[in-house]
């Protein structure tokens, strides 16, 4: 578009302008314009159109301006309008040379006028044949900067005459569509390889400049057509942990002679968007991470108790199990301050964390999100349980903070909330430890006497007293590198008799 | 939650004091954003005492890097050009990011001036050469960088630095010494805000900055603000990072120039390019060319210094 505006100016180029807007990228303006058929080919050795050095004369050179009579195939690159009434620019660095092939957005030079450090890239595709200025030269705007020797081929019906010298890269063809899509960048070959292969461009991801989409990335895509990412996801780096349940499934196999007729489903494509996409970087960083995981069961039948009494007290207050047991392990971290500490990506330095900011494992509108409550240390129950309020409901309608997702210390899974019992939690880096806890059942367990002696009269095995209390399973998963099985196994220990003591929990608040 | 790379107008303040660390979050969130037209991105952000040199600057010319090391203050390089620059926590960093259409450094500056003087009762004006003085001091330092998509404009408010070390920081007694075609900076003398208005405080500009971005691109809210992590992204800005705390980067990439020295009264001229010493014009009997030629300039800087003058 640049150089069009100046090649109105200059008669030598008017009659390249048409045929250079052709060249250009094509983008909706050009709606109004008469699609043509044009090829580019492939800069090979053997191609006669790029050896302008080569002293053969060559029968493509020949046909090949025949049929594009109109095009001049070199093209001066004028240093484009920068802004500000800039007039000058110091050229400060040169990133290519006479002779090198650069690629329309390939960087050129880097100029700086006062301050202001531009990057110019190429608009086309071609050969460097000339570069105006040295480095440390005063470059002028609307001035030529560098000549490229565009890269052009025929028409169709016209090539087979040419190949009499048959290229080594197969000839591309493109057609100059109304309609075309703005944001994808291929080129003409990819595309028509695209169009072969029935794949849509725009389920593919490019990892070409800019994005562009490469052939690599057409052959990738068909090899791996259910592991295509999205084109453009901004990538949440926001951590988050699911707390899977383990599965154990036992298929007893059924011999039959036939299988029923069955008609397949379609399968369903779907690019991994969004909070999966960032699970995917995220779980696949902690798999790096040594765990090891410790569970546990606590008697939860005191605290339900209390809360019963608490909710009979005071219809209006809802308090759930989770805001006691954060409370809990934050006093119990108080002793075993190395499981509420941060290590570094290499390993190589432990920090222990001074708050207590406790993440919790949300299903939120987005996805799963573990936003944390700062400082639990300085916090009530109470105060925890507004706390937890307030995060969940932010977190039914998508609108957590970065200051509530960010900065944790500790993690808890609440899986048992949905189901579950035992886990292995993932841990959420760079934090050290995470706990699952699962559902709380009731369960009949016999009753421990304690003193040893009434055990070891009543030899009748078979006959005891039992009661049934309230259980609910912990997993506790932790960075191995750091965490030692003893720590873990005392901290869950202290917490265990902070739960089923909750009495311990509110004096030494 | 909506992700740190959507576009629209948006304030980020980087939790981060580490000025590498600073530099390549400034760049990474630059190249990645999904930039809309007509609206503005604001980067807050300051860091621990340090000097930052411009893309084509010679890090010997510009700054007593003696000095520096001997404080344990940083050197860093940034990637937009223009002169060198003091930091340190009394010293505010302004980026604002647009996409390359809508790139403004004018307007920019007039509405930091805008903002400071209505607020804080001054008298700062833009000049010429797009700094922001208040009276015949110097309070900013801008620069740009700009590419196909994006540009950006940062530049440096002296809240309440601590002048001294600047001076001494940015004073070098190599600048005779060098001659080369890299940026030189022009010296100007510095005033802090809170020297002339004693309520001016980091705490406040940055609350007074926030608020009047979103009038000034017609927000009606303040929502999107948010205070940013760069540990969350190291990840994505470990490349920029290492690259700007790399000796290669800080020193390598200075354009060519010619040092000269005086020794036993005789002046010798060592030549530099990429950093690498590549010749030497001067009484061949009394230097020995085998230990320099060939070496890096600043792996070698001490012993060039001993033979000055000697």
């Amino acid at each position: 578009m640049m150089l069009g505006r100046y090649a109105h100016n200059n008669a030598a180029l008017r009659c390249a302008t048409f045929s250079l807007r052709m060249l250009q990228r094509p983008s909706s303006s050009f709606s109004q314009t008469a699609p043509f058929i044009y090829t580019f080919k492939k800069q090979t050795n053997i191609v006669p159109i790029s050896s302008l050095n080569h002293s053969i004369s060559h029968f493509g050179c020949r046909s090949f301006s025949l049929s594009s009579s109109r095009l001049s195939s070199v093209v001066q690159f004028k240093l484009a309008d920068i802004g500000e009434g800039i007039q000058e620019v110091e050229v400060k660095e040169w990133y290519t040379k006479v002779g090198e092939h650069v690629k329309q957005f390939d960087k050129i030079c880097e100029v700086q006028s006062d301050k202001a450090n531009v990057t110019i890239t190429s608009r086309y595709d071609g050969k460097i044949l000339k570069l105006y200025y040295n480095v440390g030269d005063t470059a002028k705007v609307g001035e030529p900067l560098v000549d490229i020797k565009l890269e052009q081929g025929n028409n169709i019906p016209v090539e087979t005459k040419i190949s009499s010298v048959t290229p080594e890269e197969p000839v591309e063809v493109e057609v100059l569509n109304k309609t075309p899509s703005v944001n994808l960048l291929a080129t003409p070959a990819v595309r028509r390889m695209a169009k072969e292969l029935q794949i849509s461009l725009n389920d593919v991801q490019g990892t070409g400049k800019d994005g562009r989409i490469l052939k690599e990335d057409l052959l990738n895509y068909k090899s791996e057509a259910s592991s295509a990412k999205a084109i453009s996801t901004p990538l949440k780096s926001t951590p988050i942990s699911p707390p899977p349940s383990p599965i154990t499934m036992k298929q007893t196999p059924t011999i039959k002679t036939q299988p029923p007729s069955t008609t397949p489903v379609a399968d369903r494509n779907e690019p991994i968007k969004g909070i999966r996409k960032a699970m995917v970087k995220t779980m696949t960083q902690a798999n790096t991470v040594p765990h090891f995981t410790y569970s546990d069961e606590y008697d939860m039948t005191e605290l339900v108790k209390l809360r019963q009494q608490l909710k009979k007290q005071s219809k209006d207050i809802k308090i759930s199990y989770l805001p006691f047991i954060i409370k809990a392990c934050s006093q119990a971290l108080n002793n075993y301050s190395i499981l509420n500490a941060h290590v570094d990506a290499k390993c190589e330095n432990i920090t222990y964390k001074g708050s207590h900011n406790i993440g919790i494992a949300m299903d939120t509108k987005d996805g799963l999100l573990v936003p944390n409550i700062k400082n639990v240390q300085q916090l009530s129950i109470m105060q925890i349980a507004n706390e937890l309020t307030r995060l969940q409901q932010l977190g039914k309608v998508g609108k957590l903070s970065t200051t509530d997702l960010t900065g944790g210390t500790f993690s808890l899974s609440n899986i048992g909330a949905i189901g579950g019992t035992y886990a292995v939690p993932v841990l959420l880096l760079p934090e050290v430890a995470i706990g699952a806890l699962g559902k709380i059942v009731r369960r009949v367990v016999p009753d421990e006497d304690d003193d040893e002696n009434s055990s070891s009269s009543s030899s009748d095995d078979d006959y005891c007293s039992c009661r049934v209390r309230s259980i609910m399973t912990v997993s506790w998963s932790a960075d191995h590198r750091v965490i030692d099985g003893a720590t873990m196994a005392r901290f869950s220990n202290e917490l265990k008799y902070l739960l089923e003591n909750p009495l311990q929990l509110l004096i030494n608040q | 939650m909506k992700s740190i790379l959507r576009g629209g107008n948006r304030v980020l303040i980087s939790k981060s004091t580490n000025v590498y660390t600073n530099l390549a979050l400034e760049r990474y969130l630059a190249e990645n954003i999904k930039h809309q037209p007509k609206t503005r991105l604001l980067l807050l952000w300051r860091n621990q005492p340090c000097v930052v040199v411009g893309r084509y600057q010679n890090p010997f010319a510009e700054s007593d890097i003696k000095y520096l090391s001997e404080k344990q203050i940083d050197l860093a390089r940034r990637y937009s050009g223009g002169g060198t620059c003091y930091h340190d926590l009394g010293n505010l960093n302004v980026t604002i990011v647009t996409t390359r259409e809508d790139y403004n450094r004018k307007k920019n500056l007039h509405w930091i001036v805008n903002t400071l003087n209505e607020a804080f009762n001054l008298t700062l004006h833009v000049t010429d050469r797009d700094d922001i003085f208040l009276d015949t001091f110097k309070v900013t330092g801008s620069a740009s960088r700009l590419e196909r998509l994006y540009a950006y404009h940062h530049f440096t408010l002296l809240i309440n630095s601590y002048l001294n070390d600047l001076r001494r920081s940015l004073k070098s007694e190599d600048q005779m010494k060098i001659t080369s075609k890299a940026t030189s900076s022009v010296r100007s003398s510095v005033l802090n805000l809170a020297d002339r208005n004693n309520s001016i405080t980091y705490e406040k500009t940055i609350a007074l900055l926030i608020e009047k971005f979103f009038q000034w691109n017609n927000e009606k809210t303040t929502t999107s603000c948010d205070y940013i992590d760069p540990l969350l992204y190291y990840e994505h800005i470990k490349d920029f990072e290492n690259e700007l705390k790399s000796q290669k980067f800080l020193y390598q990439v200075t354009p060519p120039f010619v040092y000269t020295i005086e020794h036993e009264k005789q002046p010798i001229e060592i030549s530099v390019s990429n950093g690498i010493i590549t010749d030497i014009k001067g009484n061949d009997s009394i230097i020995d060319k085998k230990n320099f030629l060939g070496q890096l300039f600043h792996g070698v800087y001490h012993n060039i210094q001993k033979l000055n003058k000697t």
